[in-house]
């Protein structure tokens, strides 16, 4: 698939009745939906970053918006097609817990290679802030990227290491409810 | 384009955030970047923490921003639909301006403004009565208030990408989350094709689509109508949702089938214009005007499963209310919707029964107008009080939720405004401040269960007044109410040949034995021996048990015959005047239902002429209990008929006309004079005149002042004496779109609000104006004003001025105010300069036109007031392009201020320049308004432009691009160009020449 086309094929359908938490008609109105905002039927990293700029007028979103792109972009061909766009709705909207933080981490694992060192989270939280500027005022504690990051990891990082591994973001995502609740967004509203 | 308005924005940020931001600023950025979706999201959110009534004032801005320009953001539909879940007044206000945008777009039913305002139009409604179905309700607004997303990729993908913000800061998560869940749920429209079914719903689930096509439509069949289908939308209630049940059976099966409602969804569903573009509440029937029911709600729509059964908050709205009340313990969410259902739906029952008076009057011969007028409020009366505000009057706030109840309406104070085809009538409002809140409501419903606890509650308030009036001894109330009896019993015995209508000979004869008798011999008896001498003339005299308001519960069961040993049985004169009282307003019901009878004959004959011309009609379908006679008399042509009714009507209005000859004409014209009402009051004044040439004609003009008024409507009123009783005046408008006169009120108090704030000493007023559709609507009127025009008339009729010599407004002030010295004139014409020099600026800045002497009055105190703003901005009247000063000032005005070289005039001059560089100070403010009403406007003022032009035009007449001393040259000119403008004095000629304005 990729290029745009108004339905999409028998084949795709099956596969993503199968990948996905979605059944035959609800992936078929997404991917109408999906169309109608991308008639190409891909989106790429400019188009992307558009789309968080409209959402976030105040502040500069852009990097943030790369970063993201490249989470959803899982074969990294530079688009994002429907098939991508729809797996992480799945996962987000109807995975478990477990299954958001693993989809969450990759983005916080730039380099993908399953741990977050200070700088890649030191990088992902920057370009949050740059997104988001001056709209919410913050506690003092974390009120620049750098002191949100040590505290991610004073919290997090149990073995001191200056990385956090899978089970440590787990863990520390767990016991702090405001991020459950936020990776909750989603939750029976698709 | 994106990056342009990015790099701006921190600016733009910083603006929002700093100390000047104010619901102004953030209305107009609203209006700069509509399609902005996040800066559309936090102003909307900003706004919020305004008060209502700032927003209030924006309202028609705001929902022609919303309907004119449909956006990518769903902020601002989000944000006034909040507010309407917030206000009961927002809510009606919206629904009625999108009433109106609905019949402005219906030509045009596949545009994306149509689609919106459709939708919103859908939601505002849902609100308002909180349907009746569940699964309609919680379509729109979700299981809890919370609605799922629609396949809105884009948005989707932002809240992903929020979810994933959340590990690195939550804090900054929250509301861009929520942002992407509200755009989320943008409805969609995939096809045009299906467009019209998911589009109302956005749903898409295709096995719902046939289920969506229909649910709107039933919000129209089943709620909120005529209490008679009342039971009907029980019996689907109890099915948790309707997805259930499966897209093949509706629920038209389970109403009734052969239901006008069934009908009225099935043709629906196959027109495009599937809104409810019908009134969804229909103005109440004569029936239910008979049993006093017509603004409550039976109670067995109360009884249904959903609200019995159901403890559990349904609906936002009855969260929000309990939050917003906090109410005590025992208070359920749903008594409290169901209380906001009830005053919604009798509210605008209520206001649809007054702007539909006005329609029948119409078909009404001129002259039996003002006692079919107020035989239908006679009738309307037996309605109140009822659980009804007036919005725009109403105080009501947030904080303080109170509002007033509307408990009478004094059918002898209301008066017919003849225009050319149209009959506005202006009445007045008693109501009681701070009277009802929803909590007092719920508590009534509450009480339901004793069905007389209303009438018990009415009565003791009526008899403590008739105590009252018997201390005082204030005759001229139960006079004027014996009056009202003998006329009424005439009235009857007319009227009853009529429903007979099989002999036209009888009914001409009664009518000569009771025309040349004037009432003036019958009224002496009355005064004389009140128990006895109407009952046995009157044909009729069958109490009408309906009367609840002003008989004691008791009465109520027995009849006449119970009634008369009562009277003989107790001599205490206070109490036969208590008897006669009664039986006075009795019979007046009986006379205001056969007047009420007779203009809905009318109203039905000429359906029925209309009808027998379409081919194919079918005569059945229009019979009724009223027609019923019509139909009998099938043999004579409806002309003949319709030629009886007339007759009849005219003979009670001559009647009338006696009367008011032998009492003056403060009884008979209800103090029309002493209120401007403009150009429309000229027939009245005219009749007015002409029955009062030969006695004392100083009735006519200031005949009552407002306080006059008021304490005498007071006197009278049961209510009365009431702490918080007050009294609103205002003209009911039908066949009229008030949308400008709005927009002209708004910009007038914009105006004020800038001399204000400038400590600038000018006066001006403007009238509240409540628009009910595109083509009806409510106008206050100017208290103790009375139009140019009509000073004059007076003057000239009275012969104020020898033969020949003209009379002008300084004659008028030295008549009225005394000596050009005296304290009391120079203060009338220091008001008078005051208010000249605001409107002087209005009238140019906005280029008001036809400032004919009939649109422009003079309260008692000596201000000027500018009325009727159908032409302004950029529209003129027609063929006559003369207006060509900059604003009138004619000599008069200059000779009520002392001349040209006076120093009052000194001082004019100065105000106005002040006045004038004030406004030019804030040109944006009026601007704003202007410029978001005037895309694809349907307004007249837009009509002659380019968008943006008119707008454009103001900035222009306000000189911007001078310096100070450059512009107040420019004013000195503009008044030395108004100063005596031969166009000014044409104006006025060629009014006087054409339409006979003085």
């Amino acid at each position: 698939m990729g290029k745009s086309q108004s339905k999409l094929s028998t084949e795709e359908l099956k596969e993503l009745q199968r990948t996905t938490n979605f059944d035959k008609k609800e992936l078929q109105q997404w991917y109408k939906g999906f169309i109608k905002d991308c008639p190409s039927g891909e989106l790429d990293k400019t188009e992307f970053q558009k789309i968080y700029k409209q959402f976030f007028p105040f502040g500069d979103p852009s990097t943030f918006a790369d970063y993201v792109f490249n989470v959803f972009d899982s074969n990294k061909n530079g688009k994002i097609e429907f098939k991508e766009f729809i797996v992480a709705l799945s996962v987000t909207s109807r995975g478990d817990l477990e299954d958001k933080l693993q989809w969450a981490f990759q983005l916080y694992d730039i380099d993908n290679d399953q741990t977050i060192t200070f700088n890649e989270m030191l990088s992902i939280v920057d370009a949050i802030y740059k997104m988001v500027g001056t709209m919410v005022k913050l506690p003092p504690d974390e009120d620049t990227p750098h002191k949100r990051v040590s505290k991610i990891f004073a919290l997090m990082d149990k073995d001191s290491d200056g990385r956090l591994t899978f089970e440590e973001f787990k863990e520390g995502s767990m016991k702090d409810p405001t991020i459950v609740q936020a990776l909750s967004l989603y939750d029976g509203l698709v | 384009m994106m990056n342009s308005v990015n790099s701006g924005n921190s600016l733009l940020l910083r603006l929002f955030k700093s100390e000047f931001f104010n619901a102004w600023i953030a209305v107009s950025y609203l209006f700069k970047y509509p399609d902005a979706v996040g800066i559309q999201h936090y102003l909307c959110n900003e706004l919020k923490k305004f008060p209502l009534d700032e927003i209030e004032f924006f309202l028609p801005q705001l929902c022609h921003l919303l309907i004119s320009r449909p956006s990518e953001s769903v902020a601002l539909e989000n944000f006034i639909l909040d507010r309407c879940q917030i206000s009961s007044h927002m809510a009606i206000l919206t629904l009625w301006y999108l009433q109106a945008y609905t019949s402005d777009l219906a030509a045009t039913p596949n545009s994306p403004s149509f689609k919106l305002c459709k939708r919103v139009f859908n939601k505002c409604q849902a609100i308002v009565f909180a349907t009746e179905a569940p699964g309609e309700y919680e379509e729109i607004f979700g299981k809890n208030g919370v609605p799922k997303v629609k396949e809105n990729a884009l948005s989707a993908m932002v809240g992903m990408g929020v979810m994933l913000a959340a590990f690195g800061q939550p804090l900054m998560t929250k509301s861009p989350g929520q942002l992407a869940l509200a755009q989320g749920r943008r409805p969609r429209a995939y096809s045009t094709s299906v467009e019209n079914a998911e589009e109302v719903t956005g749903e898409a689930a295709s096995q719902q689509q046939q289920q969506h096509l229909q649910t709107p439509h039933q919000h129209n069949g089943t709620n909120h109508v005529t209490p008679e289908e009342s039971g009907r939308s029980t019996p689907a209630m109890g099915q948790p949702r309707q997805e259930t049940d499966g897209a093949t059976s509706p629920r038209s099966p389970s109403g009734e089938p052969g239901s006008p409602h069934a009908t009225l969804s099935g043709m629906n569903t196959n027109t495009v214009n599937s809104i409810q573009r019908n009134h969804v509440v229909t103005s109440p029937s004569l029936e239910d005007l008979r049993g006093g029911q017509a603004f409550k709600l039976k109670r067995d729509r109360f009884a249904s499963p959903r609200y019995s059964n159901d403890t559990a908050p349904s609906s936002p709205i009855s969260l929000k209310f309990s939050d917003r009340d906090s109410m005590d313990g025992r208070s359920s969410a749903a008594s409290l919707e169901l209380a906001r259902r009830s005053y919604f739906h009798s509210e605008m029952q209520f206001l649809l029964a007054l702007v539909d008076i006005a329609t029948r009057l119409v078909i009404v011969p001129k002259p039996a107008r003002l006692s079919a007028l107020r035989a239908e409020l006679t009738l309307l009366n037996h309605n109140l009080p009822a659980e009804i505000c007036v919005p725009l009057w109403c105080h009501a706030t947030l904080e303080n939720p109170s509002h007033h109840r509307v408990v009478r309406i004094p059918p002898q104070d209301a008066v017919v405004l003849n225009s050319a085809d149209r009959v506005p009538y202006l009445l007045q409002v008693e109501v009681l401040e701070t009277d009802m809140s929803v909590e007092e409501i719920r508590a009534q419903r509450r009480d339901l269960a004793e069905p007389e606890e209303d009438d018990q509650e009415d009565e003791s308030a009526v008899q403590t007044t008739e105590l009252l009036m018997n201390e005082d001894g204030s005759i001229q109330v139960e006079t004027l109410l014996v009056e009202d009896d003998a006329e009424t019993i005439k009235g009857m015995a007319t009227l009853e040949t009529v429903d007979d209508a099989a002999s036209t000979t009888s009914t001409e004869k009664s009518r000569a034995d009771e025309v040349p008798n004037p009432p003036a011999g019958s009224l002496a008896d009355l005064t004389i021996s009140p128990p006895g001498s109407p009952v046995p003339t009157s044909p009729v005299i069958a109490m009408d048990p309906t009367s609840r308001l002003k008989s004691p519960a008791p009465s109520t069961s027995s009849g006449t015959g119970s009634r008369q040993p009562q009277t003989q049985s107790r001599s205490n004169e206070a109490y036969l005047q208590t008897v006669l009282k009664r039986r006075a307003s009795n019979s007046a019901d009986d006379f205001a239902e056969k007047m009420r009878t007779a203009a809905v004959m009318l109203a039905q004959l000429n359906q029925q002429q209309a009808a027998q011309l379409a081919p194919g009609a079918n005569n059945n379908s229009r019979s009724s209990a009223q027609s019923r006679s019509a139909i009998k008399a099938k043999a004579t042509s409806v002309e003949d008929i319709r030629a009886k009714i007339i007759k009849e009507m005219m003979a009670l209005e001559e009647q009338r006309m006696q009367r008011m000859k032998v009492e003056g004409v403060s009884s008979g014209v209800g103090g029309g004079g002493g209120e401007g009402a403009g150009s429309e009051m000229l027939e009245d004044e005219r009749k007015v005149m002409a029955n009062v040439a030969t006695d004392d004609p100083s009735a006519a003009v200031f005949s009552e002042g407002w306080e006059e008024k008021m304490q005498r409507i007071r006197e009278s009123s049961p209510y009365g004496h009431l702490p918080s009783w007050q009294l609103l005046s205002v003209i009911v408008k039908q066949g009229a779109d008030l949308r400008q006169e709005q927009l002209a009120c708004q910009l007038i108090r914009e105006m004020g609000w800038i001399w204000e704030r400038a400590k600038i000493d000018v006066w001006i007023t403007y009238m509240r104006i409540l628009v009910t559709s595109d083509n009806s609507g409510l106008i206050e009127t100017v208290r103790n004003t009375i139009s140019i025009h009509s000073i004059k008339k007076d003057a000239y009729a009275r012969r104020l001025n020898e033969v020949g010599v003209v009379f002008t407004l300084y004659d008028y002030f030295q008549q009225k105010f005394g000596d050009p010295a005296s304290e009391k004139f120079i203060k009338a014409q220091d008001n008078f300069m005051r208010s000249l020099a605001a409107y002087s600026v209005i009238t140019y800045v906005l280029q008001i036109r036809d400032r004919h002497n009939g649109n422009i009055l003079l309260d008692t105190e000596g201000h000027i007031v500018h009325i009727d703003f159908g032409f302004m901005l950029s529209n003129s009247p027609g063929s006559v392009g003369f207006e060509l000063a900059p604003f009138k000032l004619p000599q008069e005005y200059i000779d009520v201020l002392g001349g040209v070289n006076s120093e009052k005039f000194m001082e004019f001059k100065a105000l106005l320049k002040k006045a004038f560089m004030a406004i030019r100070k804030h040109t944006e403010n009026i601007v704003l308004l202007i410029d978001m009403m005037s895309k694809d406007s349907k307004l007249p003022c837009f009509q002659n432009v380019a968008e943006n032009a008119a707008a454009q035009a103001v900035r222009d007449r306000l000189a911007l691009n001078l310096t100070e001393v450059q512009a107040e040259e420019f004013v000195e000119k503009l008044i030395m160009s108004s100063c005596c403008n031969v166009f000014t004095r044409l104006y006025d000629t060629f009014q006087y020449y054409s339409n006979g304005i003085l």
